[in-house]
């Protein structure tokens, strides 16, 4: 799980001494890679589509980098790109089947709770797919960076108020479903 | 159900919202409320930890080699960037390479004009002959000038005939060639009337349909 000192972290890059493009790309690569990859991941549930979108959506970070006079940005729009892309590759109905399943719950767990375990799962996507997508992209960074209001206003360069109240809904609104 | 009233307090509260004065009091006096509670703690409690759960994912290994071996590539285009036109440029040079072939292979081997049977020597070893007689011919006997159809001037000097008169010339032109071919010079314009007689008709009609198509020397 992404750790919640994230942010600090990639501000930290950004204030020390200029770093040369690619040696500042390859530096934020680890970490920004993950990020990408679990957005994406969480528009496509399949891994192979999520690391096309990752590759794309760095690839274009790498591009615009140094026209990024804010490098503290740096996230917030690879977020952006990785979401924007992921949607469009959902749309353009190249993703593939979706064949991810709950891994074994634990050693004990006996096949009734695996299917239990993925029947809810299922749910829960379906879910969050019929959840309009300003509540969608907060419920799904929601998961990946946990409820730190902070780090996900950053994210999506909304106020703290405003993603505060959307995941609100956005919880609301699956448990609702989920009943 | 009375207790209905409190289930959006209840979700609100399992999501973490304080309760309100109401239903604090309301939870302490009913049990199926408190047990509402719980299952809406425990469902929000199944998402949260289900969203987690299902975004633990990590990339493969191979994402970051892909990633540098991509990005390399558009650092290649960056640092040259005109080689997006070399192959664009590669097509043009080829192209004009054709065009420039087809011109000089029409240019040297140019299309006969002229009946099957009289010679014809390159442009630049003749010595327009047809030109003489028509200084010779006197100004009065001149009829309008006409230019030949314009085809015939890159194969043939081009040359303005009196209009009533370019079939002699025509005729006699054809006489010169012959004697220039056969002998490896030019004749003199009186042995070339004189022969004229040698030169089968069928060719110097073919000649003539081929030199003025349009019919306007005739």
């Amino acid at each position: 799980m992404h750790g919640h000192g994230d942010i600090l972290a990639d501000v930290a890059v950004t204030r020390e001494a200029p770093l040369d493009l690619e040696d500042e790309f390859e530096q934020r690569l680890g970490d920004s890679s993950r990020l990408a990859f679990r957005v994406a991941y969480g528009v496509l549930r399949q891994r192979e589509d999520a690391e096309d979108v990752a590759q794309e959506a760095l690839v274009r970070a790498y591009q615009k980098l140094s026209s990024l006079r804010d490098r503290e940005r740096f996230r917030a729009w690879l977020v952006r790109i990785s979401w924007r892309l992921a949607i469009d590759h959902r749309r353009s109905g190249k993703r593939r089947e979706l064949r991810e399943q709950v891994a074994a719950v634990d050693e004990q767990a006996d096949a009734e709770a695996l299917a239990a375990a993925n029947e809810f799962r299922e749910r829960m996507w379906r879910a969050i797919d019929e959840l309009p997508e300003p509540l969608r992209v907060v419920a799904v960074l929601g998961g990946i960076e946990g409820h730190q209001m902070n780090e996900l206003a950053a994210l999506l360069e909304l106020p703290e108020g405003t993603v505060k109240s959307r995941l609100h809904l956005a919880r609301k609104r699956l448990a609702q479903a989920l009943r | 159900m009375s207790c209905d009233r409190h289930a959006d307090a209840i979700l609100e509260h399992a999501l973490g919202e304080p309760a309100s004065l109401e239903l604090q009091g309301h939870l302490q006096s009913c049990a199926g409320c408190r047990a509402a509670l719980e299952r809406e703690r425990r469902l929000v409690g199944r998402i949260d930890g289900g969203l987690r759960e299902a975004l633990a994912v990590s990339p493969s290994p191979e994402l970051l080699p892909r990633v540098r071996q991509a990005v390399g590539e558009t650092t290649a285009r960056r640092a040259w960037p005109w080689l997006r036109w070399v192959p664009s440029a590669a097509a043009l040079v080829l192209v004009i390479a054709a065009v420039a072939s087809l011109r000089n292979r029409a240019s040297s081997n140019p299309t006969p004009l002229t009946a099957a049977g009289i010679p014809q020597p390159a442009i630049a070893e003749q010595p327009r002959p047809a030109a003489r007689p028509v200084e010779s011919t006197p100004a009065s006997r001149r009829g309008p000038l006409v230019r030949p159809a314009p085809a015939r001037a890159a194969v043939l000097p081009e040359v303005l005939v009196p209009a009533g008169e370019s079939e002699l010339i025509r005729r006699y032109a054809a006489a010169l060639r012959t004697r220039y071919v056969l002998q490896g010079q030019p004749p003199s314009p009186e042995l070339a009337i004189q022969s004229l007689e040698e030169i089968p008709a069928l060719e110097v009609k073919a000649l003539t349909s081929s030199a003025d198509p349009e019919g306007v020397n005739q």
